[in-house]
């Protein structure tokens, strides 16, 4: 962005105190949707109580227009501003126009290519970023008293490369993108790790979960439940999930119904005990369980 | 209780060790848990008739 000159005023004072903190290289990113539903903009209340109940709220949020999408580790970093774009004259001076875009750069060690198709579509919507440094320090822009806001990013700029294992070298996702213009430098301020008492540098994402259903009868069904991760022969399962994760619900009658037992056989394979229902019901199952997220699935009652 | 992570202790408590023994004979999760299904069923409330011997 351009520097906006004001003409009744002094310089800024260049005093600084004895000790201030300082950010460090970049650990992880929080990837963040720029605007909540209502067009507002997301940010960290800094009058919160940063907790683990304030950041398992924010990653587990079923608004996506809020929900937090923590990156893994990252590292080769660099996050540079390119020189300003100036124009120059033919007596050798030059006139800064305005400053030069803040790239950055980072890969994420052995990852899967799974998790390169669900970040290269954030690149769909308005997303920031919030900066998490090696001491677990949280980076955003400080430009408003209480708040601090994610990084904006171009996301046209937003790139996510798998790079294949080589004879030297694992594979891993290189990440590129360019922080929005009007991204100030003199705005990034933090929320020390001190502040908080979360580690946030251990935030993982929701991870999604498919599920089939089978063996469908009056009284029960068994559900097969996977990751999109895995083999394409054996996905992983999802595993250890019970009772209180599930509710199901008759659309045909619009009732609650009380599942009686949810109990694991093989691996991520679940029967599912229910009250007797009538023939042609239609049911939807939800999930509800931390760090998991699963589309509403219907069945249809035989 | 483990046993209620998995079962609905209410609606177990509606059904009868027949019902409970023919639909949970088998699981996994009471052989993890290690515990026979006639203790489960009575950790869940379930009530065993004496007249109905017919259901041990």
């Amino acid at each position: 962005m351009a520097t906006l000159c004001t003409c009744d005023f002094g310089l800024g004072n260049s005093g600084t105190p004895n000790c201030f903190p300082i950010a460090n290289v970049t650990n992880n990113l929080i990837i963040v949707p720029t605007y909540d539903s209502s067009g507002a903009r997301n940010y960290i209340d800094t009058t919160a109580t940063l907790d683990s109940t304030y950041f398992t709220a924010r990653i587990n949020d079923t608004d996506t227009s809020t929900r937090w999408y923590p990156l893994p580790a990252m590292k080769n970093i660099e996050d540079v501003r390119a020189e300003a774009i100036t124009e120059s004259f033919n007596d050798g001076t030059s006139v800064k126009i305005q400053q030069g875009a803040r790239t950055f750069t980072g890969v994420m060690i052995k990852e899967s290519p799974v998790l390169v198709g669900k970040i290269a579509n954030y690149a769909c919507t308005k997303i920031s970023a919030f900066v998490v440094d090696i001491d677990g320090n949280i980076i955003g822009n400080g430009e408003e008293a209480d708040k601090l806001y994610p990084l904006e990013i171009d996301n046209e700029s937003w790139d996510a490369i798998y790079i294949k294992s080589t004879d030297t070298a694992v594979s891993k996702i290189q990440l590129n993108y360019t922080y929005d213009r009007n991204e100030d430098d003199g705005n990034l301020r933090m929320i020390l790790a001190s502040e908080m008492s979360q580690d946030v540098r251990d935030l993982k994402g929701l991870i999604d979960v498919n599920v089939v259903a089978d063996t469908i009868t009056t009284t029960g069904f068994n559900l097969t439940a996977t990751f999109d991760y895995g083999s394409q022969v054996n996905p992983l399962a999802f595993e250890g999930s019970v009772l209180a994760d599930w509710t199901l619900y008759n659309e045909t009658t619009t009732s609650s119904v009380t599942i009686t037992s949810v109990t694991e056989g093989a691996a991520g394979v679940y029967a599912f005990v229910i009250p007797t229902q009538t023939s042609a019901d239609v049911m939807t199952l939800s999930l509800s369980k931390n760090r998991f997220e699963m589309a509403d699935y219907k069945i249809t009652i035989p | 209780m483990d046993l209620e992570k998995y079962f609905n202790k209410e609606a177990i408590a509606e059904m009868s060790f027949k019902e409970f023994k023919e639909t949970y004979t088998g699981s996994k999760v009471l052989s993890t848990l290690k515990i026979d299904i006639k203790d489960a069923f009575k950790q869940l409330g379930g009530k065993i008739s004496k007249t109905s011997k017919s259901e041990d």
